[in-house]
């Protein structure tokens, strides 16, 4: 007969204690269950149990994303940030939150959704001249979706904006120095002058990492 | 004795988790082996580490959990309390996970006036499973932590999931701050909630407060209080 869980716990924690068969037996199944007991956290504390219900992931836990005044959008370069999505997942949006800094005389605004090598697996549709009011979610919808995640792995979401303010995302605001080391957590497209989802780059070339990192959800 | 590498990746899995022994028991084999082939980081295969892991390893020894990695609890003037109101905390227990108390950490602003404080533990369909003594009087000194047991406790949690830790402070004068963590509440008011004040007002005491609060009716704040369950 196969062993049950339980079993399997118990002669695992002996081989982890490294005791011999002879030690071993002078154990009862009840003081191994105590002594495995007394070693249990109870909580599964994986901060994607705070997500948002409707969220399938996030690059980070809300909880912690206090920042709206940093790592500023300069005008047709992508922004790019890494996102941990794993195999099974079937991605319809991206979801960014602005900052407290407006855009102005913004004539683009979309996201696209890259592979863990930066090329291009979707974009959204352009939101054109709809800005997105402070501290206010936008729904990026790819076009094509939903898009099934088939490994798991680092992808990058991008976000180009297209205008002449420099507006900020809801952000964490890190430190270029950790955030550059690969897989480098926020850096901006080398490829400038960036238009509309037509002229995004089917491979991005990261360049310039900067502090802030945007909060992102993919639903 | 000899155990298979896929009896062992199994078992290493679950007590890297942290689960007892009863809990352990209710996977079955096959729900164990989907896990470990979807977390392949968990077990030391190549991938990022497991995300299940980061936080349980930083707690603080005497804590059952915490609503967010104390690493990050580092801003000393959270709390948005409002006298009279529910301060509420969304916090993810366990079952089987038996609920002492509920610990705050005050920050630098002390209350005004204070006439009484108490903490409270509810469910995630806003009813009420437990109630603090009552602090009157008893004011936090700053950057302070203080622990509110449960009446009649430990409760012993009977179904994983979303539950919601409270504080509510009355006094006739400026409220106090906590020790906490600052988002925004576009995102920390998505469902479920994670930090916000009740529509109850005017509570004076545990016993005032209301049996269940009605969660689609929180205000969301930015500022998340660490919250501590032993």
């Amino acid at each position: 007969m196969a062993d049950t869980i339980v079993d399997l716990e118990r002669k695992y924690y002996i081989q982890q204690l490294g005791l011999s068969a002879g030690q071993a037996s002078a154990l009862t199944p009840q003081d191994l269950d105590a002594q495995i007991d007394s070693r249990a956290y109870y909580a599964i504390p994986s901060a994607s149990n705070y997500k948002p219900n409707n969220t399938i992931a996030e690059n980070m836990p809300r909880s912690y994303i206090g920042n709206t005044s940093n790592g500023a959008y300069l005008s047709g370069r992508l922004q790019m940030y890494p996102m941990y999505l794993t195999a099974g997942m079937s991605i319809t949006s991206i979801v960014w939150t602005s900052g407290t800094t407006l855009a102005s005389a913004q004539t683009n605004l979309w996201a696209a959704f890259f592979a863990p090598d930066l090329t291009k697996i979707a974009v959204s549709q352009d939101e054109l001249t709809n800005m997105v009011p402070a501290t206010t979610e936008r729904v990026f919808n790819l076009v094509g979706g939903p898009y099934v995640i088939a490994t798991t792995g680092m992808y990058y979401v991008g976000v180009c904006f297209v205008g002449t303010g420099t507006p900020t995302p809801l952000s964490f605001l890190g430190n270029a120095v950790v955030n550059v080391l690969p897989p480098n957590l926020n850096a901006q497209s080398n490829q400038t002058g960036l238009t509309t989802p037509a002229s995004c780059p089917n491979t991005v070339v990261l360049f310039n990492t900067g502090n802030a990192i945007a909060y992102l959800q993919v639903r | 004795m000899s155990l298979s590498i896929a009896d062992l990746r199994r078992a290493w899995y679950l007590q890297v988790l942290g689960f007892s022994v009863a809990q352990g028991a209710k996977f079955s084999n096959s729900d164990l082996a989907y896990q470990v082939y979807s977390n392949p980081g968990a077990i030391g295969g190549g991938g990022a580490q497991p995300p299940t892991l980061v936080q349980s390893n930083y707690k603080a020894a005497a804590d059952l959990t915490e609503n967010y990695s104390r690493v990050l609890a580092g801003t000393l003037t959270t709390g948005n309390l409002i006298s009279g109101r529910i301060s509420l905390q969304g916090i993810y227990l366990t079952s089987g996970m038996p609920v002492t108390s509920l610990v705050y950490v005050n920050g630098t602003t002390l209350g005004v006036g204070q006439t009484n404080l108490w903490a409270a533990l509810w469910d995630i369909n806003g009813n009420r499973v437990a109630v603090s003594q009552d602090e009157t009087t008893n004011i936090v000194p700053s950057v302070t932590e203080k622990v509110y047991t449960l009446v009649n406790g430990p409760y012993s949690i009977a179904t994983s999931g979303m539950y919601y830790s409270s504080y509510t402070w009355v006094g006739t004068g400026a409220v106090p701050t906590l020790l906490g963590t600052t988002s925004r509440d576009v995102v920390t008011g998505l469902a479920p909630i994670i930090t916000g004040n009740g529509a109850n007002t005017g509570l004076t005491n545990p016993a005032s407060s209301p049996l269940s609060v009605n969660l689609a009716t929180i205000t969301p704040q930015n500022a998340i209080p660490y919250v501590q369950v032993r």
